[in-house]
């Protein structure tokens, strides 16, 4: 099971060099995948594979955290949540071990969270896949968006 | 569970299930005239599932095929549903294909060309597309094939 990530015990969780947590493009953003990750130490708050080491309740709020973070890194970056117009396309992959395939359940926990809060703003097609391994000590869900901003 | 749930169970009465695939899910979403569907699985009208299992084990190569055709069936039915009228689709610009692969199973391109074959056969010329095939640990229900594509309209 996971413990610790080696070497970012006290360093803020910082995406390495190349990689951005957003990029934007005339009105559209794309973001990174984003897991369930504490967004200061990078330590994960879930970690392990559906359906083995983690419930199907457990995955369903690991991607409702994942949606806290994406919706934290927009406002971070562009100031309000206000400016974003629509979400446009969500794409899941979730971590899963044995015959476990409710994807659309564990996926559930974004998309409902992005309704409760965007509403109509946050409606979303969607793309939800099953892998068997997944960084970070095996987060169970790892999710990217893109949103249209205004 | 509420208190009607309660009865409901006592006197035995299940309620339909509605496809209900989370509250901000829509079948389309249009940008700047580029047209993203939410991935398209091998399903019928009710949603109900025509192919289930992992190709390579528990399907074969041509079930697989025809599943990712049925996939393009339902995406073609979604852009004409939206747009009304499928002249309006320009091109198809990107299509990304999962397989659920069983064993050593390695012929996803082979099984998403059951979506691509079908692009052509319907378009001609503008139903070419970049493409991606990989094979995916799982897929929702257990359908052998998922196919996430974006259109250009006009």
């Amino acid at each position: 099971m996971y413990n610790q990530i080696p070497g970012t015990e006290a360093a803020a969780f910082k995406p390495r060099k190349p990689i951005v947590v957003l990029r934007q493009i005339g009105n559209l953003v794309y973001t990174s995948g984003h897991g369930p990750e504490d967004q200061i130490t990078g330590k994960p708050i879930y970690a392990g594979r559906i359906g083995r080491d983690l419930t199907p309740e457990e995955g369903h709020a690991a991607a409702r955290e994942c949606g806290v973070i994406l919706l934290g890194a927009l406002r971070d970056h562009f100031g309000s949540l206000d400016r974003v117009k629509s979400l446009v396309k969500a794409t899941a992959l979730i971590n899963v071990d044995g015959d476990f395939c409710d994807l659309d359940y564990v996926m559930d926990g974004f998309s409902d969270l992005m309704a409760d809060v965007l509403d109509e703003r946050g409606k979303h097609v969607r793309t939800v896949m099953g892998t068997h391994n997944m960084p970070n000590g095996n987060i169970p869900v790892e999710i990217e968006l893109i949103a249209e901003i205004e | 569970m509420g208190c009607i749930e309660k009865r409901l169970e006592t006197l035995g009465i299940t309620l339909p299930k509605k496809d209900r695939r989370g509250k901000g899910v829509v079948a389309a979403r249009e940008i700047d005239g580029m047209l993203y569907l939410t991935a398209q699985l091998p399903v019928d009208e009710a949603g109900k599932p025509l192919f289930v299992g992992r190709v390579g084990t528990d399907l074969t190569l041509e079930q697989g095929y025809q599943a990712a055709r049925q996939c393009g069936l339902n995406a073609l039915a979604v852009v004409a549903d939206y747009v009304g009228d499928l002249d309006r689709v320009a091109c198809v610009v990107k299509v990304l294909g999962l397989v659920n692969s069983g064993a050593d199973f390695s012929g996803q391109p082979a099984v998403i060309n059951g979506f691509s074959d079908l692009m052509l056969e319907v378009f001609g010329e503008r139903g070419m597309h970049a493409r991606s095939a990989m094979g995916a640990y799982a897929l929702p229900q257990n359908v052998p094939v998922s196919v996430d594509c974006i259109f250009k309209l006009r």
